[in-house]
């Protein structure tokens, strides 16, 4: 309800400005990821975002400081007005728990668990009260699967005993329980063969549009663009890239 | 949430947990094991005898005397005369003296032959006096009164009627068959040597012996019972005796005398001293033993921080996931502690009921064999402390691999590939 009276004014949901961020001498991976420099970025909440870049160019690096898992050495990155650089590692945590679902490009799921118990664990670091316990959740759980067109028989079941295809339509609905403002989606579609990327990119962006979900997603493939609002290439944002790929 | 997890990946892993699981009941049923027999043969050791000033024997070694005289371990080195005792006990400090005559048995049971002063003044544990569970002291020379496990395991009851042997051996070929006891009286339960022993009268052991010379049966002189109930069944021998005195503060002085003795050679010990002596000669021993239990249980908690640490690494993409749906490395930090307390608290539960299983079967031959009353209730001060630095030492070990989680969560990000 809320959303829907402000979307009249588009809201900032990311903001950006002057970000600098280079890995430290002691981490491993210092060596395969560029330093980071962006002035200035900006999204607007319900944006369909494709960013896309080649690999090495700093996208795991981008979604790091956006999900707030690293921080950046200098300048603000303010996600929903609130400023990611002043909170602490546990507030970031937090954050991350309640507003942000995030897919990868495989192995989303803790293989040992079932699916619900996969999708459960979200909801426990979402902190989102009632909505995230008992009855609530559980027929949240069936209507989600039933939105990606999963039968909710499968819940019970472990995830590694499902297809790819599978284990990431179980990724989206993981990410969305907490009704997160902001949807990270990472290469999702690299596992998965052409007919099958298809599909899933047509669920992915019909169910982030009917959650009112901004979506950012990142990939190095061309043609997927052609899904999305918006197209920003990375290394247009990012300063720093040409020079230190 | 965490609980379920950390249950769920370690059931994942069946087999390294089973394995780790089994390393580590295994070390802390040695542990506990040393340690509760430890307790419990000290704690039995000194609740043998009580309120005795002094045991007296022919001179041999202070343990050798303590082992036959109480634990009904070993033999004597020599009998004493009648007329020695007569003449000891009858000394001005002595308040009460109990006569012990050793050297029989029944179906590997000891046979003591003693007085009625046995019942009245015989203390053990806490000064508890023996108790009778059915009948009564023995009055006739041929009565018999049982210890309990006697009874027990034998299946005796008042009433019935026994054979004693010559000898101590279990099989022993050489039955006193012709004088048959009547049993009149099974003592209470005491959890000392008392229970495993046959008492009968001086008379008695003297009746049985009374055709007998130099330890075999005299050929071609049988006297049957009713004969020998004719002889003078005055005993000319015993194998020891013990003291009660009047004030403990002539202890040492009627030590002394009894040591000094003339007629013949005694010596005179006082049950507590010679009971630590025991004690601390196994003491180096079970020191030692306790020590090598506790590198075991070190030596396998290193074994599973081991196998944690070995399983990090196909576990980094299941850390990434939790990490993006929002978990603190806190929480990853502790996941890996949980898994290792789940571990060691299953091990531990393993070797409780292991060793619950192992006591109350290794109860009877304990007892039996050496004299040891070992009981199942392991739950003694002394291994609730074990428990806490089993626990602890749990904590610390899997610091190194959930330290290793921790750093991993912190540094890698929302990066799984």
């Amino acid at each position: 309800m809320v959303q829907s009276e402000e979307s009249v004014q588009p809201e900032l949901i990311i903001e950006m400005k002057n970000v600098h961020f280079s890995y430290s001498c002691t981490s491993p991976d210092r060596n395969q990821r560029p330093v980071l420099q962006i002035p200035h970025w900006q999204v607007t909440a319900g944006q369909q975002l494709f960013i896309q870049g080649p690999s090495g160019c700093g996208k795991t690096t981008l979604l790091n400081l956006l999900t707030g898992m690293l921080t950046a050495d200098s300048g603000s990155i303010s996600l929903l007005n609130k400023n990611l650089s002043t909170m602490s590692a546990h507030q970031r945590d937090r954050f991350r728990a309640r507003h942000i679902g995030v897919v990868f490009q495989q192995f989303n799921l803790i293989s040992y668990l079932s699916v619900a118990d996969n999708i459960r664990l979200a909801a426990h670091f979402g902190h989102t009260g009632e909505k995230g316990r008992g009855k609530f959740l559980e027929s949240k759980l069936v209507a989600l699967l039933d939105q990606l067109h999963m039968p909710s028989s499968l819940l019970m079941q472990r995830a590694d005993s499902l297809s790819v295809g599978q284990q990431q339509r179980v990724a989206i609905a993981r990410a969305l329980i907490n009704d997160p403002e902001i949807l990270v989606v990472d290469e999702p579609t690299s596992a998965l063969d052409g007919a099958a990327s298809d599909a899933f990119m047509t669920l992915l962006l019909d169910i982030s549009r009917s959650n009112n979900s901004t979506l950012l997603f990142v990939s190095h493939d061309q043609r997927l663009a052609a899904h999305f609002d918006a197209t920003i290439c990375l290394s247009e944002l990012n300063r720093m890239a040409t020079d230190a790929v | 949430m965490l609980f379920k997890v950390a249950l769920k990946s370690l059931l994942n892993r069946r087999i390294t947990f089973c394995l780790t699981v089994l390393s580590i009941a295994i070390s802390i049923f040695v542990l506990l094991g040393v340690e509760h027999v430890r307790n419990e043969a000290r704690e039995s050791f000194g609740r043998t005898v009580s309120g005795v000033d002094l045991i007296v024997g022919a001179r041999t070694s202070q343990l050798n005397l303590l082992l036959y005289s109480v634990f009904r371990i070993g033999n004597a080195t020599n009998n004493i005369a009648w007329q020695s005792y007569q003449t000891l006990s009858a000394n001005k400090a002595v308040a009460w003296s109990i006569p012990i005559s050793l050297g029989d048995s029944h179906r590997g049971y000891r046979v003591m032959g003693t007085s009625e002063q046995y019942f009245e003044h015989f203390r053990f544990g806490p000064q508890k006096p023996l108790g009778f569970r059915d009948g009564q002291a023995f009055k006739d020379v041929f009565d018999v009164v049982l210890g309990a496990e006697v009874a027990r395991n034998l299946h005796y009851q008042v009433g019935q009627q026994l054979v004693l042997s010559h000898g101590l051996g279990k099989a022993s070929f050489t039955k006193h068959d012709d004088k048959p006891f009547r049993v009149v009286g099974v003592l209470e339960s005491t959890g000392t040597p008392v229970d495993q022993t046959l008492h009968v009268s001086l008379a008695g052991i003297e009746a049985i012996h009374v055709d007998w010379q130099n330890g075999a049966q005299r050929p071609g002189l049988k006297v049957s019972a009713e004969q020998a109930l004719q002889h003078d069944l005055t005993p000319k021998n015993i194998t020891a005796f013990m003291l009660g005195l009047n004030s403990k503060m002539a202890t040492f002085k009627l030590q002394r005398q009894i040591n000094e003795f003339r007629k013949e050679p005694l010596i005179a010990i006082l049950p507590g001293v010679a009971l630590a002596e025991l004690w601390q000669m196994m003491g180096s021993m079970e020191k030692i033993l306790l020590l090598i239990s506790v590198l075991v249980l070190l030596a396998s908690l290193m074994g599973m921080a081991t196998m944690l640490l070995a399983s990090m690494r196909e576990r980094y993409r299941e850390i990434a996931v939790l990490r993006a749906v929002g978990a603190s490395p806190w929480f990853i930090f502790l996941l890996i502690e949980l898994e290792a307390m789940l571990i060691t608290l299953t091990g531990l539960a393993l070797a409780l009921l292991g060793l619950w299983l192992a006591i109350s079967q290794a109860q009877n031959y304990l007892s039996e064999q050496y004299g040891l009353f070992i009981s199942t209730d392991f739950y003694s001060s002394n291994v609730g402390f074990l428990l806490l630095l089993i626990v602890a030492a749990t904590l610390v070990m899997a610091l190194l691999p959930a330290f290793n989680a921790y750093r991993r969560s912190v540094q890698a990000g929302v990066n799984n590939s």
